[in-house]
């Protein structure tokens, strides 16, 4: 397997953040165009989040994941009202599943069933994959550098990776980088037919999959925004949480049920010694495990393979937000919140007793994906 | 992160100008468009457009099993692309875990999405199989798993700067060590989406677009791939490998100023080019040629034109679009530039500005009309897309 990254990007600390959560338990979506299609259950955010007041004149036209994008990003980097000039030195990166799936579809739907009568140009306008990271620009003001990734459940990854990349070569000075998915019916049932979602109404229960041999985990959506700053520009006189490391790698196989636990476990130590970290220094190694239990399974099977060379602190988050491409972002968002905070946010679920009682300054975040993606990101005080 | 400089050593098109760089170039030198009568499927609001469709069977072409018509046609420019370098088969000189693919894109599988619409709301038959291409980086998957490209992978979507970002990236990984060898460029089919939406927007040119002619009345779609296989310098040296041109540099801003319009000024597209040049260590006086975004829409030439001006003066150098050539491809459209831009400097020759007739006061400048002879050691190629993306690329000599 090849190491794609480095994985050490010291000198880059989280100014802010956001986070979009949907509610805490799964619901049914109220819009169905088919009756072919199922409408839950999902953890949808039932009220969007609300935007600053100038906003307002903005909303009609935003989409839900415009939405949830852009709210997200406004708690990260704060509602520059207007006031400033364009930023030229600030990227937007934003990782992205499945785009504006509701707004693609709306298009489709009426060109399908007016045969082209009337095409909206609004809806296609909105179509596009980076209409939320435009969005984020046109309403923050912010002209740097604007990618958006579309990598299935790497998506978040990439745009983080991205955006360390374009603040070490002088591309940018900020980062706003952002994870974000809607809900769809058109996703929930392509899921649920593929065998990825259940249906019966259960809440995501991860890590306790296993036992009871549950396939299949609950869809989800949601936000999660870091503002990246250099540590010369990060305010003075707070407790900062710094990203210390990335990894991303590609399958070799993308089978995950055979994934070797060791080698994964070495993964592992080995992307968190590149961020200069060692495994006694993680409080916490949150990871992406998310209820069925072939992704559950994996996960245990790593945390056991850590676990011979000394007990770890554990945790979960996809009980709060359900699964989603980008929900990596909810983690990693999680992660430098406890480390900001000093302690874990109720959204994290630990599993087992915590190891140390002390105050939290290293979380690592860990998924490995069904396609055979695996990352960590390491976020230390 | 390194410095190196990032070298070209391979090109890979498919095009409805051409499947190959040869035949592309036959059409820019015999001035020959490749716009013509949709076939792919049926519109009846649009069928009636001119569009770019490449001719042919991607599927036959590709060998893949399976996948929609942007990963055939991604895998076709991609092992084209690697062969031309000297690394398409398994050696010791290329260890296939150094080895990535970064694409950008804008479609993906929505052909197949559409049909699977089409069934479920006419029909009430859910086809889960129509959707299993859907996404974008079903194409970045089959080439990688098609050519056995085993390291970093990532796709992009920045509208119809997508390519070009995804070359600024292939850059990014190489000069930070993650890879040896990068695949960089972009796919995309048509579709009855992009079509119908550009339609909508009253942006479609019924006779075929004419970029910044006086008389333009908007763009013609196309669909294809270009691809670039990209290289340290010094590597590509060490193994031999010809080396048709650099990436000195690249630069990217965004307008922040709405979804679809161009800022009128074109600062943000100027500031997009002049960060490409200085990264590239590049004076504007020293580019020979720029390959423009060019879409023939009223709003975007003349917005692209006063970018140019803004970095170049009131005489800008030699300056074409080719979008007339094969349409404008989306998010294939800046990779694919990029190649016709290889081979203008290789074989240095301006290509023309195919459908240009009458000089526009406003844009302030003609583009290249023909064809002809020119010195070209840097090139600036732009693309900007919706969401206000601009992306410029900086392609130079090894010399210049």
């Amino acid at each position: 397997m090849t190491s794609p990254g480095p994985g050490r990007h010291a000198g880059v600390s989280i100014c802010g953040m956001g986070l979009v959560l949907p509610g805490p338990t799964p619901g049914m979506l109220p819009s169905v165009p088919s009756p072919r299609l199922a409408a839950g259950p999902v953890y949808s955010c039932r009220e969007l989040p609300a935007l600053p007041p100038r906003y307002a004149r903005a909303l009609r036209r935003l989409c839900r994941a415009d939405h949830l994008a852009l709210a997200a990003a406004v708690q990260a980097v704060g509602d520059r009202g207007g006031q400033e000039g364009p930023d030229d030195e600030t990227a937007v990166c934003v990782g992205t599943g499945m785009g504006v799936v509701g707004a693609t579809a709306a298009f489709l739907e009426s060109m399908v069933e007016e045969n082209e009568g009337n095409p909206k140009p609004t809806a296609f306008t909105n179509s596009l994959h980076n209409v939320p990271a435009a969005q984020i620009a046109v309403y923050l003001g912010l002209r740097g550098p604007n990618n958006t990734f579309i990598h299935g459940s790497v998506s978040f990854e990439l745009a983080l990776w991205r955006a360390l990349r374009m603040m070490e070569t002088g591309q940018a000075r900020r980062a706003v980088v952002v994870g974000v998915d809607e809900a769809s019916p058109y996703v929930v049932t392509a899921g649920q037919r593929r065998g990825w979602f259940r249906g019966d109404g259960a809440s995501l229960d991860p890590m306790a999959g296993s036992a009871a041999r549950v396939r299949g985990t609950v869809p989800g959506e949601g936000a999660g925004a870091l503002l990246l700053c250099r540590e010369s520009d990060a305010p003075q006189g707070r407790r900062e949480a710094r990203l210390a490391g990335l990894r991303i790698e590609p399958p070799a196989d993308p089978r995950i049920a055979v994934r070797d636990p060791d080698a994964e476990a070495e993964f592992v130590v080995d992307a968190l010694e590149s961020a200069g970290v060692a495994m006694e220094d993680v409080d916490l190694l949150l990871l992406g495990a998310n209820g069925d239990c072939r992704i559950d399974d994996a996960h245990r099977r790593v945390v056991g393979a850590l676990a011979r060379s000394g007990r770890v602190s554990c945790g979960v988050f996809k009980s709060s937000c359900g699964e989603f491409c980008a929900a990596a972002a909810v983690g990693v968002v999680l992660g430098a919140m406890a480390v900001r905070d000093g302690a874990l946010a109720p959204a994290i679920r630990l599993l087992g007793r915590p190891v140390r009682a002390r105050a939290v300054s290293c979380v690592a975040c860990y998924n490995l994906y069904e396609t055979g993606y695996r990352s960590l990101c390491v976020v230390k005080a | 992160m390194r410095t190196d400089r990032v070298a070209i050593t391979g090109i890979g098109i498919v095009s409805a100008a051409g499947w190959t760089p040869e035949e592309l170039w036959s059409a820019i030198e015999a001035e020959r468009s490749g716009l013509g009568r949709l076939t792919l499927f049926d519109s009846p609001r649009c069928g009636h457009v001119p569009v770019g469709q490449v001719i042919g069977d991607p599927a036959a072409r590709s060998g893949l099993s399976r996948g929609s018509r942007t990963d055939h046609f991604a895998v076709c420019a991609a092992r084209d692309a690697l062969e031309d370098s000297g690394l398409r088969e398994p050696g010791p000189a290329a260890d296939r875990r150094r080895m990535g693919v970064v694409l950008g894109g804008t479609t993906g599988g929505m052909l197949s999405t559409e049909a699977f619409l089409q069934k479920l709301l006419l029909d009430e038959a859910f086809d889960a199989a129509l959707l299993r291409d859907h996404q974008c980086c079903a194409a970045t998957e089959a080439v990688a798993a098609g050519l056995q490209l085993r390291g970093f992978r990532a796709t992009v979507s920045d509208a119809c700067a997508s390519s070009n970002a995804a070359v600024a990236i292939g850059c990014d990984v190489l000069r930070s060590g993650e890879a040896d060898v990068m695949l960089a460029g972009g796919a995309d089919s048509l579709t009855r989406l992009t079509l119908n939406g550009f339609c909508s927007l009253l942006n479609v040119s019924h006779e075929g677009a004419r970029p910044f002619d006086a008389e333009r009345s908007g763009l013609s779609l196309g669909e294809g791939a270009g691809m670039l296989v990209l290289e340290r310098e010094e590597a590509a040296v060490a193994r031999g490998a010809r080396i048709y041109g650099l990436v000195a540099g690249y630069g990217s801003t965004c307008d922040a100023n709405h979804l679809t319009a161009p800022m009128p000024d074109g600062s943000a597209a100027a500031n997009a080019m002049r960060r490409a040049l200085e990264m590239a260590g590049i004076a504007p006086a020293a580019v020979d040629y720029v390959n423009a975004h060019g879409t023939g829409t009223v709003t975007n030439d003349l917005a692209e034109a006063r970018a140019l001006r803004a970095v170049f003066g009131s005489r800008p150098p030699a300056v074409s679009s080719t979008k007339r050539f094969f349409g404008h491809t989306l998010g294939a459209a800046g990779a694919m530039e990029a190649v016709v831009c290889v081979l203008a400097m290789q074989r240095q020759r301006f290509p023309a500005n195919l459908g240009f007739r009458t000089m526009d006061a406003e844009v302030g400048f003609a583009p290249v009309a023909h064809t002809c002879d020119g010195t070209i050691r840097a090139i600036v190629t732009n693309s900007f897309g919706f969401g206000g993306n601009n992306c410029s690329l900086v392609i130079c000599g090894r010399e210049a």
